[in-house]
């Protein structure tokens, strides 16, 4: 005891500065992040108008939550877009799979590189185009596709069946977003064909990780394609798949502004499509009960750490020992499930409660000692018998061939079907951003002419100003974000410092917390530092955000570092400031790039927090600016989708030049899975 | 040279970010160094939702031309920045900025939240007008209007400015709009060989569903009314609300013309009214006959979505109103400044008293209330309130409003400014039956009843099912609505009283011939402002609180709205005989 506590005053009295460089990152969670966590939960207890009116109600507001039908179906519709959403991690896993399996590296980086724009394209774009072009059931695509491939056919057939009240019949056009029926099918189906932003790229660096000798061995013992993804492709990605797992299940949880792009701020009608954020927005301010929207803030970051924890406990297989704490509150959690369940309140939230609380940890242990004791069995029969080596399916030359082509077109097939349907939203914003309106009527899918090159030039006007306000916050956040974000990194894995593990335990937990959950004390705080309307505003809360995510990032990468080249500086007599500027920062290229494109775009894209909190039109991040521009009464859809295609171009030619950095970022563990 | 060429190729994708963020940051820095208010400069700005055509101009035009006058009589200039919201984000625009004090400093009224939390907005964060508006506006000065209190000069009496829970004129309207339907004349007579479409109800629907059954070309089929949710709105307005006129006899307590959110839930609560009243069921049944001749899917479409239909000539009728005139008239030309087609414009069809169905409600002509809605308030914020309100004089002045109107293509508000010769057919129609329901009353009940409307118009429940759900939830998040309302009633009420008390204490100071004026209007202002209302509060209180009772011992035996007991129709008598006697004395 008395060794460890000298040991932290040597540490301290030699290492003091190490706590400076983890300061920034401390100050700016601490106000950004914590302070209006810590709000938000002291409000959440109070009748709070936001402003003026602020009087204590003793959990009123939760009580009114538990009551409120609203409320609950709102975690439905989020637990129904989580469940799908892991789904649509499929397309992606196939499609990197797809793609590595090309022979050729001039092919594969084609690929890579044809991916980037669809996939980059601002999410508020791809829905505002979604909203027009697909889902309208006078002009969009969705209906006619349905209709032209029998599938409506077949939807109506499934509805007379099924008695789902006649939403398909064959010769009607659904509303895909009028209907409340409809919207949440909807919103499973908005943004086909799900190949996620980084999804493919993360898989992609896992794959490559895999030498191709592992496959010739895996050739010469007969194993099939399929085997080759479930034997050797799988297990290995299957650590990125649990990190994006987290993801998505913290995303759907948090994410208001797809559904709000799609169906409106009210949850389109009647409010079928209304999840938690959405809701919480609502209430925040449409009816202004910022009390309550707080309320719903502290039980959606609950509820993300309650299914942070579902996810853990599904994809890891490794557990053991037994915690009475845990027990216990395990058995807490299944109670209430069991209860939801039995009295009919909510099965949707009841199952997955039920599912936390079962005890995970000994029905493994038990399945493995199952598993153990019968394969056990298996094998002493199994040894008993002589071996005899399968025999060997032998193919003819045209066999192999016919199965060689065959299996490449599947996958060429494959990724070029993907690649069409990814490309139908880019292809619509650019041929009709050189359509007048008339044209645009007439025509609104192919290319007219003459091509009307002058709504580049107003929309040019509309938008850069716009533009460059992004840019200029999205790149000094990063630049902030990097900054802090290596020298905590650098705090977190250089040395053992009292503290530290406290510390770290802080950062990490808002690695689970969603910012929106945070949103109403966020404002209020912002209005408090005089902050409201100003870019510093998105700069400071945006580089709060970030710098979690970079600490956590780059503290790996850090630690990965050999210690030789530590001990080499310390000998020199190099200061810690030094050995970051001369050892790390360096060697922590690939890192840093991969982390200043993802949060880039993630502030790229950002827009529910302007919106709340920007007021000038000329301040406007760009988003924002589309969205006002997209509720125009008379759309220029010339201009718009010109305007669409410059909010997007930015980002793609970002992507398109650090991908290299970026992939080569990720190969190096940037993104541990 | 050529290591020089290697680096930048080596970096090119850095030097290229690194450039584009220079030209960001250079771009925001000098604007930042632009935008700061000079000394002789005054930055108004001025927020609101009308993105049609022309209104941002108009509001520019009107700004330059306020400035030059301004710069004349002060050396300043004034600049004017507008914030033009979209519907679907202005109520959240206004609400986050009001309570985070960065409101625009005049913001158009009216839009995208409840009554209840716009007079709580006007209550906190918006100036009383009151004072300003009973003064003559001096930009009317050598006009016919010169010298008239500036509230007597809109075409309502400034009764749209007006704020009764508030009791203080709130805000300045612009302009005046009415509702009526568009139509495409020359695709009307090629499927129906008409010019002009009934007007009578009934055959409306039969040419409609005539409409409907005709395909394009290309085999699509036409579309009778180009509708979205918004215009489903329009519709509810214009053709079912007036049914729901007879409700005033049975909630309008305070007998005042119009039944009140509050009035509603007051006699929902007392049972005096269920939604189920066959005045209600009209309403729905005849929305419920006009959707078949929307077009699919019209429940998901938006605003620009429906114009879109009918801008493609898909669609023959769209229901709008003066505010989308010359947006839709454009839509009618194409590049070249050629008609595509001829845009006609008529009043509404409607039921006539002797429907079978609608007779019993249909009992006169729809009223066009003059609609001068979207009045500007100058929020408490505002750093310059005596120009800002200067500026709402010059746009509402006899020859500015005209001018704004002009540009804007609306009618004006103005008593006596020239209407724009393309909106004559607009003149509004001043007698008639109106919309008497008030089915929510505030934040809470308002989204539930919007969720279920949605469903109910969806087609997936009944009115009867719409009515079993809605009504529970009326009467349990109603009573939370209706105690935030009233509690900002008594805020406001405490600022008349200070208003009150400062009137009485000055009657001391006046001359003693100014005495016998000053406390006539205190007493009238003191009835008008404390008495009427706390005695329309306390009935309704009463109301609500004996709901339930029944009508045995306790409950409440006060009579219905426009229902005078024998002895209150002879006190009434009595005083009209004395009134008519004094009178021809």
């Amino acid at each position: 005891m008395s060794s460890n506590f000298d040991r932290a005053i040597v540490s301290i009295r030699h290492h003091w500065v190490l706590y400076f460089f983890v300061l920034p990152a401390i100050l700016l969670v601490a106000v950004f992040q914590y302070y209006p966590a810590a709000s938000g939960i002291y409000h959440s207890f109070f009748r709070w108008n936001g402003a003026d009116i602020a009087e204590y109600n003793a959990g009123q507001n939760y009580v009114d939550l538990a009551k409120n039908d609203a409320f609950w179906r709102s975690f439905e519709l989020a637990f129904i877009l989580g469940a799908f959403n892991v789904l649509k991690m499929i397309p992606a896993v196939v499609v990197a799979v797809c793609i590595h399996r090309c022979i050729s590296s001039r092919v594969q980086f084609f690929y890579r590189l044809a991916f980037v724009a669809p996939m980059v394209v601002p999410g508020l774009v791809v829905a505002l185009i979604w909203r027009t072009f697909f889902f309208d059931a006078s002009y969009g695509l969705l209906n006619p596709f349905l209709q032209s491939t029998g599938l409506m056919w077949v939807l109506s057939q499934a509805d007379s069946l099924l008695s789902w009240g006649g939403v398909f019949t064959p010769q009607a056009s659904p509303s895909w977003l009028g209907e409340p029926r409809l919207i949440v099918p909807a919103l499973l189906l908005f943004g086909l064909p799900w190949v996620g932003s980084f999804a493919i790229l993360i898989h992609l660096a896992k794959l490559q990780q895999i030498s191709k000798d592992v496959y010739e061995a895996a050739d010469i013992d007969g194993v099939g394609w399929f085997g080759k993804f479930t034997s050797i492709e799988l297990p290995l990605i299957l650590g990125s798949i649990h990190l994006l797992l987290v993801f998505v299940i913290i995303d759907t949880i948090k994410d208001a502004g797809t559904v709000m792009a799609l169906a409106g701020v009210n949850g389109g009608p009647g409010g079928a499509a209304t999840v938690p954020a959405l809701f919480m927005f609502q209430r925040a301010f449409t009816s202004q009960q910022m009390g309550e929207a707080c309320a719903i803030g502290v039980v959606i970051t609950v509820v993300v750490l309650l299914l942070q924890k579902i996810a853990d406990l599904i994809v890891r297989k490794e557990h053991s020992g037994f915690h009475f704490a845990g027990f216990i509150a395990r058995g807490a959690v299944a109670a209430i499930g069991g209860i939801m369940l039995y009295s009919g309140a909510s099965w949707l939230i009841g199952i997955p409660l039920l599912m936390v609380g079962l005890p995970w940890e000994l029905l493994f242990k038990w399945y493995r000692k199952w598993e153990k004791e019968s394969l056990a069995e298996a094998r002493r029969v199994h040894d008993r018998q002589p071996f005899v080596r399968p025999p060997v399916r032998e193919l003819t030359a045209g066999q192999r061939k016919f199965r060689q082509v065959g299996l490449s077109l599947l996958k060429h097939g494959t990724i070029l079907a993907v690649l069409l349907v990814a490309y139908l939203p880019v292809w619509l914003m650019v041929v009709v951003s050189f359509k007048t309106n008339q044209q645009f009527y007439a025509d609104p899918l192919s290319i007219t002419f003459p091509l009307i090159g002058q709504n580049w030039v107003e929309a040019q006007k509309t938008i850069m100003p716009n533009v460059a306000n992004t840019l200029y916050f999205a790149g000094s956040a990063t630049v902030l974000i990097l900054i802090i974000g290596l020298a905590s990194a650098y705090f977190f894995a250089r040395r053992n410092m009292p503290g530290q593990a406290i510390l770290w335990n802080l950062i990490l937990i808002l690695m689970m917390m969603p910012t929106i959950a945070n949103l109403v004390p966020l404002f209020g705080l912002l209005r408090d530092l005089n902050l409201l309307n100003s870019l510093t505003a998105l700069i400071l809360v945006g580089a709060s955000g970030g710098v979690v995510f970079a600490t956590f990032i780059l503290r790996n990468f850090v630690a990965d570092i050999p210690k030789d080249l530590f001990e080499a500086a310390d000998i020199d007599g190099a200061s810690h400031l030094s050995q970051l500027w001369r050892v790390v920062l360096p060697l922590s290229g690939p890192a840093l790039g991969t982390v200043a494109v993802m949060q880039f775009i993630a502030m790229w894209n950002e827009f529910i927090l302007p919106l709340v909190i920007m007021r000038d039109s000329n301040l406007l991040p760009v988003m924002v600016q589309l969205l006002r521009l997209n509720g125009e009464y008379i759309k220029y859809w010339g201009p718009l989708m010109a305007g669409y295609a410059m909010a997007s171009l930015p980002i793609i030619i970002l992507f398109t030049l650090s991908m290299r950095l970026f992939v080569r970022g990720l190969s190096e563990g940037a993104v541990k899975g | 040279m050529m290591a020089i060429f290697r680096f930048l190729w080596n970096n090119a994708a850095l030097i290229l970010i690194a450039a584009a963020f220079a030209w960001a940051a250079g771009t925001v820095w000098t604007r930042a160094a632009r935008s700061i208010e000079g000394e002789n400069e005054i930055v108004l700005r001025v927020c609101h939702w009308q993105l049609e055509t022309g209104y941002r101009d108009a509001i520019n035009e009107l700004g330059k031309d306020f400035s030059d006058d301004y710069f004349k009589r002060t050396g300043k200039r004034v600049t004017i920045i507008q914030d033009a919201i979209p519907e679907t984000v202005y109520g959240q625009f206004v609400s986050t900025n009001l309570i985070g004090g960065t409101a625009p400093d005049l913001i158009s009224v009216g839009l995208g939240l409840s009554n209840v939390i716009w007079r709580e907005y006007l209550n906190r964060y918006f100036v009383p007008l009151t004072s300003d508006i009973n003064r003559p506006n001096p930009f009317n000065v050598g006009t016919k209007l010169e010298g008239v209190p500036f509230k007597q000069t809109f075409v309502d009496g400034g009764r749209s400015s007006y704020n009764e829970e508030l009791q203080n004129y709130m805000t300045v309207p612009t302009s005046v709009h009415a509702i009526r339907l568009f139509y495409n004349v020359d695709l009307l007579e090629k499927l129906t060989g008409l010019r002009t479409p009934p007007k009578e109800w009934n055959a409306f629907l039969a040419m409609s569903e005539k409409i409907g059954s005709q395909k394009k070309a290309d085999g699509t089929q036409y579309t009778p009314l180009a509708s979205s949710k918004y215009h489903f709105g329009v519709w509810a307005s214009t053709v079912a609300d007036p049914l729901t006129w007879t409700l005033l006899k049975k909630a309008d307590f305070n007998r005042d013309g119009y039944v009140s959110s509050e009035e509603t839930f007051a006699a929902i609560k007392s049972g005096r009214l269920k939604f189920d009243d066959p005045a209600i069921r009209a309403r729905y049944a005849i929305i419920t006959q006009l959707t078949p001749s929307f077009p699919e899917g019209w429940t998901g479409k938006q605003r620009d979505e429906a114009v879109f239909l009918f801008a493609q000539q898909r669609a023959v009728f769209i229901p709008t109103g003066t505010w989308d005139a010359r947006s839709l008239q454009q839509q009618a030309i194409d590049a070249d400044g050629k008609q595509i087609f001829e845009v006609g414009i008529i009043d509404f069809p409607s039921p006539t008293s002797t429907d079978p169905v609608y007779g019993p409600f249909a009992l006169g002509p729809k009223y066009d209330r003059p609609l001068p809605w979207g009045g500007f308030g100058i929020t408490r914020t505002c750093k310059h309130p005596d120009v800002a309100f200067e500026f709402l004089q010059y746009i509402s002045s006899l020859k500015g409003n005209e001018k704004f109107n002009e540009i804007v293509g609306w009618i004006p508000v103005v008593e006596g400014a020239a209407i724009p010769e393309s909106l004559r057919s607009f003149k509004p129609t001043l007698r008639g039956m109106y919309g008497n329901f008030a089915p929510f009353v505030g934040g809470e009940t308002s989204v539930r009843f919007e969720q279920l409307s949605d469903v109910f118009i969806a087609g997936r429940i009944s009115f009867d099912e719409m009515v079993k759900q809605y009504t529970p939830a009326y009467l349990t998040m109603g009573e939370k609505d209706y105690t935030l309302a009233k509690r900002d009633w008594k805020r406001g009420s405490l600022g008349s009283e200070q208003f009150l008390v400062t009137m009485r204490e000055s009657l001391k100071t006046v001359p003693a011939e100014r005495q016998r004026e000053m406390l006539w209007r205190y007493a009238s202002l003191t009835a008008r402002r404390q008495l009427f209302p706390t005695v329309d509060r306390a009935y309704q209180v009463k109301l609500i609180a004996d709901s339930g009772k029944g009508s045995g011992e306790g409950s409440v035996q006060l009579p219905a709205p426009y229902e005078l007991s024998a002895a209150a129709r002879s006190r009434a008598k009595e005083n009209l005989r004395k009134s008519l006697a004094f009178e021809s004395k």
